[in-house]
């Protein structure tokens, strides 16, 4: 028997890319924001010097937007490789969180999938997935179109702000040169839920200086966080 | 940069984020992190930020910039803004006008 109606065609593949669909559509809020913080580091990458399709390319493999800013920030400053690939871990080690988070909740899922999914978790796409994994059963196309919308956004934010970056003249007039501090001060604000957080912030900031000024750049960034983050476990231990 | 070093630089970091992302899915699935361990990284990425954040503002041409700073007005404009709007695409734009002002006075 043949039925002529594809809304009652209920093969896998079709329940697939409706699954597909549902998860780009709830990836509408992050693509919002994704476009122009895409864009800005587009922008940024370019007037560090970097061609489009060395920013587009960082968008592509890296994917992070926090790491791509402080790479690019850190390459300003004329800091070492070590040093950028070190920092960006430290910034970056809360992925480790996400992940463990989510990795319970996941492990009925296809190995090859997981791996892929794995590239592409961000803060955001966390956030959606985990929201709906409370709801429902995991379901890998579902996830599957959340993250790809999601770094899709960021890819095409790059392209373009690499692309007109370079025709925006004078870039200091526009303070692209103070969007990164902008950035970084929105994004330390954003983690400052607690008291401690807040002490945490001030340690690390005096730190690095204090460990700058006396001579240890290389390593000032991660030692600076990494003692001010125990000074935070200490501190909400009372 | 070198182009060389430039790859290097990008693959690592790249292999770098898939790792930290990858991991506990291989490792951490269905295990406990130890509690001292879990709070210690919850504050690193505030950490982390903030000392960016202080280099970006105070280390300028390889030096400690404290008096004479023209990126200090618009950070402590920026703060106060991001403090009352928590919106990261906001404070992005506040700043950046804030900056562009600056410099027209005389920043």
């Amino acid at each position: 028997m043949k039925t002529s109606a594809a809304a009652v065609d209920r093969s896998p593949a079709s329940i697939g890319a409706e699954a597909v669909r549902e998860g780009v559509k709830d990836a509408f809020p992050i693509v919002l924001g994704y476009i122009p913080l895409g864009f800005a580091f587009g922008v940024l990458a370019r007037a560090h010097g970097l061609s489009p399709l060395w920013a587009t390319l960082m968008s592509v493999l890296i994917y992070s937007g926090s790491g791509q800013f402080i790479a690019v920030g850190l390459m300003g400053l004329g800091a070492s490789p070590w040093t950028i690939v070190l920092t960006a871990v430290a910034v970056n080690i809360r992925y480790l969180l996400l992940s463990a988070s989510l990795a319970a909740r996941l492990t009925a899922l296809p190995r090859r999938f997981l791996w892929l999914y794995a590239f592409q978790l961000t803060d955001e796409t966390f956030a959606v997935a985990s929201d709906r994994l409370r709801r429902e059963q995991p379901q890998p196309h579902y996830l599957w179109g959340l993250n790809l919308a999601a770094h899709l956004s960021w890819i095409g934010g790059t392209l373009a702000g690499a692309a007109f970056g370079g025709a925006l003249p004078a870039t200091e007039r526009w303070g692209i040169d103070f969007a990164l501090p902008a950035m970084f001060i929105s994004l330390v604000v954003g983690q400052c839920r607690r008291r401690e957080d807040v002490l945490v912030a001030l340690a690390a900031a005096g730190l690095t200086l204090l460990v700058s000024g006396l001579g240890g750049d290389g390593f000032s960034l991660p030692l600076a966080a990494a003692a001010a983050a125990l000074l935070g476990v200490i501190l909400s231990r009372e | 940069m070198s182009e060389k070093l430039l790859w290097g630089l990008i693959l690592g970091l790249a292999a770098a984020n898939y790792l930290l992302r990858l991991l506990p899915f291989a490792l951490l699935a269905g295990r406990e992190v130890p509690p001292t361990l879990r709070r210690w990284l919850e504050f690193i990425p505030v950490a982390v930020l903030a000392a960016v954040l202080a280099q970006s503002i105070f280390w300028q041409e390889g030096g400690l910039r404290l008096a004479g700073n023209r990126l200090l007005l618009p950070a402590l404009l920026t703060l106060a803004f991001a403090v009352r709007v928590r919106s990261l695409t906001w404070t992005l734009l506040f700043g950046m006008a804030a900056r562009a002002a600056a410099g027209r006075f005389g920043g």
